[in-house]
């Protein structure tokens, strides 16, 4: 079939990666991103005791709460020094370790996968590079996902890991727009740096974007990124993005579980992950972008005293 | 299940009746009222299926909790019958009720 258009929306969004290794095709590999994977998934868990995960970061860390609390013996297999370290500081990482691991969940860190193991095409253990073999009833990719950019980039469209588009979502081939989680967008939120935001926040703010370019009212996109993650009963909430950050102050205490990190790029505040904290997290949108003085720090890291009341201490 | 009338941004009303149980922003979705982003699908975590109650049985809503007044606290649209309609049981209790979807902040 061919369809003719005046305007195309690319809004394709990506697939899981799988695992690359020998064994990644076996029976019993999962990936998470669709209702269909998650219902897979279900079916496979009741006669399943041992499950691996490879991939600490929000998605893997997800999945090992929802299995951990169903009784299954986890093990979380992750390639850097730490879990969520793409996508949040070293002292929220720390924190998100030891809870998982205080609820039975074990962590491997900086570990390589080599290859996984089957019988009779079922996937049974997991052979790391150290030599160690961690055992698999059923084995989760968490590895992160690829764009579903192809068929545009054939056609002549810049990018690569993703569309490249401007502030109106405008690839560089006329009348195509592309957005959600296949589009690469210079993020101000980012240092202006070319990111991939995967969320549904961003998908649905960039489709608003669209529409108004194409109903005669373009704006540049710039909508705070935000996003969201529950494990067992953290409620984390983030505001911008962490990625780049060079310094972070820590607001409370991370053993009373309600704490907040704010990351800082120079002296100016780049992202909040707010674990437990939602009142941090609504007034701390005030405080994205903002830079903070010397004299404001003391406050930050104050938990009794209001990001709003921070914010009107620092500069715009 | 109730009917209930729903009032859009753009001022239109529509009748919405739930097709399965489950909350208020999911009858409002299921419904195709998109102006309600409804962003996080009902994890207590954004405020963007924000809705004014214009008429309802006040006091037979469950109470709020403190995470859904802190959302809330963040919307320039708040009212004194804000609630987040994720929070909302679609049942009985709504039966006539005028809900008004709050404006994007």
């Amino acid at each position: 079939m061919r369809l003719g258009y005046r305007t195309l929306i690319w809004a394709a969004g990506g697939k899981p990666r799988r695992l690359s290794c020998p064994g990644g095709e076996l029976a019993g590999v999962h990936a998470i991103r669709t209702r269909a994977d998650a219902a897979a998934l279900r079916d496979e868990l009741s006669a399943a005791g041992q499950v691996a995960i490879v991939g600490g970061g929000y998605i893997g860390l997800e999945t090992a709460a929802v299995l951990a609390a169903m009784g299954k013996a986890v093990t979380v297999i992750e390639a850097q020094d730490r879990v969520m370290a793409r996508v949040a500081g070293e002292p929220v990482s720390r924190f998100y370790q030891s809870e998982h691991q205080s609820r039975g969940v074990a962590i491997r860190l900086g570990a390589a996968v080599r290859s996984l193991d089957g019988a009779a095409g079922r996937v049974t253990a997991i052979q790391l590079a150290d030599g160690s073999e961690v055992a698999a009833d059923v084995a989760i990719a968490a590895v992160g996902m690829e764009a579903a950019d192809g068929p545009v980039l054939r056609a002549g469209a810049e990018g690569g890991r993703g569309i490249e588009v401007d502030s109106f979502c405008r690839t560089t081939l006329p009348d195509i727009f592309a957005i959600g989680d296949c589009v690469l967008q210079a993020n101000p939120f980012a240092q202006g740096r070319m990111v991939r935001v995967e969320s549904v926040q961003n998908a649905a703010d960039q489709a608003i974007n669209v529409a108004k370019t194409l109903t005669g009212g373009p704006e540049p996109y710039r909508p705070l990124p935000w996003f969201w993650s529950n494990h067992y009963d953290l409620r984390l909430q983030t505001l911008g993005i962490s990625g780049g950050h060079d310094g972070c102050l820590v607001r409370g205490e991370p053993q009373s579980r309600r704490f907040t990190a704010v990351y800082l790029h120079g002296d100016t505040v780049s992202a909040l992950d707010c674990v437990n904290s939602t009142k941090d997290f609504v007034q701390g949108r005030g405080l994205i972008g903002k830079a903070v003085p010397r004299s404001a720090r003391d406050a930050i890291t104050d938990p009794t005293v209001p990001l709003r009341d921070v914010i009107s201490a620092c500069a715009a | 299940m109730p009917n209930i009338t729903v009032v859009m941004t753009n001022g239109q009303r529509r009748q919405v009746q739930a097709a399965a149980r489950g909350s208020l922003m999911q009858a409002l979705r299921d419904a195709a009222i998109d102006d309600l982003l409804a962003v996080c699908g009902g994890q207590r975590s954004c405020a963007t299926c924000h809705v004014h109650f214009d008429s309802v049985e006040w006091e037979l809503l469950p109470e709020m909790s403190d995470e859904e007044n802190d959302l809330l606290d963040g919307s320039s649209h708040r009212t004194s019958t804000s609630r987040l309609s994720c929070q909302i049981p679609f049942d009985d209790r709504l039966a006539g009720a005028v809900v008004a979807i709050a404006p994007l902040d």
